[in-house]
């Protein structure tokens, strides 16, 4: 279980974070929907750290972390349960696709390297890029580094896996091949917290829906609430924008 | 007039000057070596934005890169023993003057080494360090095994130019009296009043090391090249087709 208390964060002036408040149960796919700005990925760059908030409380298994001033020692604690699928891929420029998956395994987890490669290339295959194991990145397509940088991801085994839009930077062709990557995790039982604007993998696969706007969750539920019954004005203008008509029932 | 130049004292000459080469080599390794381990702590402390050493560091820079290696050298050669005496209270009579030219040379190339590598490792993708971080590395293990890499290959290019620039400065050492081919070139010319012919030699040594020295670092940049090699060739297959 992972659970965020009130976290805050600003640059400058600008409050990114306004306070925000978060649960996500063992098994829940928590797909975090909002107008860009509204600091999803800030949210999620807080919770391994990646940014450092200004307030905030991250508990995580049995560990509860102050979210402003951890530890060292807290920090890669916190990163090693976690995994972060980026937008851009975030593949290691100078690493094959093996080697991507394996060097958190080997050097940042300790697993023996021919348990890490066995499981590297476990991941691989279910992936379907057993084949491009040898390859670096700069010699495969956007949608094969992401299904790498997803399959590094399964391949720690971490409590969660954060995606920060995951399809975004990709051909429109593409797209449906990464969600369905997405959904066969889902299906494992993995926790995941999903920032997308994907709408309607946000309605097949997510076990909670939340929406943010300006800093806060305005307004969370179930796919069914949020998409057919939302109750907050702000909830409806967005979704009104984001979903061609012909969607809403 | 007729006795200036012969090609015959060109070839006569040409062993002995070679037999200097090791003492350059020695120089450009020596001074190198130097420059690197220098101009990488110089390089951290510019991106890590050290107060004061950053500042020092700049202006360090400002020095190597604005000033002549000829003054460099005799900068070394005279202002480091006044240094070592009257600062360190060291003795340095018995100092070999390789020390000084090492000095002189290994300072020089950590000035420029520094902005290699400094701009190298800044160059490198962000989103690099924070992949290395989220699949839980330490910052030490994602600087050494993703960044460092990384940067070495965006830096190759420009050290190797810095590299072949140091072998050719290293003709002044002979300045301070150093024996190099430089050196040897000189001497023959002062005791056989025949002068060209050396400095032919020189030439044809310094012209074949550079064209070699740029051959090796070619084939360094091949092949550390992180796939990239091989994507251009499929491309340039695929454009012949
Ligand atoms: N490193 C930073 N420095 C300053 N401001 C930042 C930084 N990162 C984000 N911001 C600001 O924080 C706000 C929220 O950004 P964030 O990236 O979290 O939004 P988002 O919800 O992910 O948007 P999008 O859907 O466009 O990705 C924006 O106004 C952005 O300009
Ligand atoms: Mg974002």
């Amino acid at each position: 279980m992972i659970e965020i208390r009130d976290a805050k964060k600003a640059f400058g002036k600008n409050e990114v974070l306004k306070g925000v408040s978060l649960k996500v149960d063992t098994g829940d796919v928590v797909v975090i929907l909002g107008p860009s700005g509204s600091g999803k990925t800030t949210l999620l760059r807080c919770l391994n750290f990646l940014e450092r908030a200004d307030a905030g409380t991250l508990i995580i298994g049995d560990e509860e972390v102050n979210l402003h001033k951890p530890s060292r020692k807290q920090i890669l604690s916190v990163r090693r349960k976690t995994a972060f699928v980026f937008q851009n891929y975030g593949l290691f420029n100078n690493k094959t696709a093996l080697q991507n998956i394996t060097e958190g395994l080997i050097v940042a987890r300790k697993v023996p390297k021919a348990e890490a490669i066995k499981k590297a290339e476990e991941v691989l295959e279910w992936v379907g890029l057993l084949d491009k194991r040898d390859y670096y990145p700069s010699q495969l397509s956007g949608g094969q580094q992401q299904r790498i940088g997803i399959a590094r991801a399964v391949a720690l085994d971490p409590e969660v896996i954060l995606f920060d839009e995951p399809t975004s930077a990709l051909d429109p062709e593409l797209v449906g091949e990464i969600l369905e990557v997405i959904k066969n995790i889902a299906k494992k039982g993995i926790t995941m917290v999903v920032v997308t604007h994907e709408m309607n993998f946000a309605k097949d696969v997510a076990s909670k829906v939340i929406f943010m706007d300006e800093g806060v969750v305005v307004e969370e539920g179930t796919s069914d609430e949020i998409f057919l019954a939302p109750k907050e004005e702000r909830t409806r203008q967005f979704l009104k924008r984001i979903i061609p008509p012909e969607y809403i029932i | 007039m007729g006795d200036f130049f012969k090609w015959s004292r060109v070839w006569e000459y040409f062993p002995k000057i070679l037999s200097k080469f090791p003492i350059t080599l020695e120089i450009v390794l020596g001074s190198f070596a130097i420059g690197l381990v220098l101009g990488s702590i110089i390089a951290l402390i510019k991106i890590n934005k050290i107060p004061v050493l950053c500042q020092l560091g700049s202006i360090y820079i400002s020095y190597i890169r604005g000033t002549p290696i000829l003054v460099q050298l005799f900068i070394a050669y005279y202002g480091i023993p006044v240094f070592v005496n009257s600062v360190l209270h060291i003795d340095v009579n018995g100092w070999d003057k390789m020390v000084y030219v090492y000095m002189a040379y290994g300072f020089n190339q950590a000035g420029f080494l520094a902005e290699i590598i400094r701009g190298a490792i800044i160059s490198v993708d962000a989103v690099q360090t924070e992949a290395g971080y989220s699949v839980g590395m330490t910052g030490a293990q994602t600087f050494f095994r993703i960044v460092l890499p990384q940067a070495t290959r965006i830096a190759l290019p420009p050290m190797g130019t810095t590299f072949i620039t140091l072998f050719r400065s290293t003709a002044l050492a002979y300045m301070l009296g150093i024996m190099d081919i430089m050196g040897k070139a000189k001497n023959l010319g002062v005791t056989t009043f025949h002068t060209l012919e050396g400095y032919v030699d020189a030439t044809i040594i310094f012209v074949i090391t550079s064209i070699i020295l740029e051959q090796i670092f070619n084939l360094l940049n091949k092949r550390l090249d992180y796939g990239k090699g091989r994507v251009v060739k499929q491309r340039k297959e695929v454009a012949a087709k």
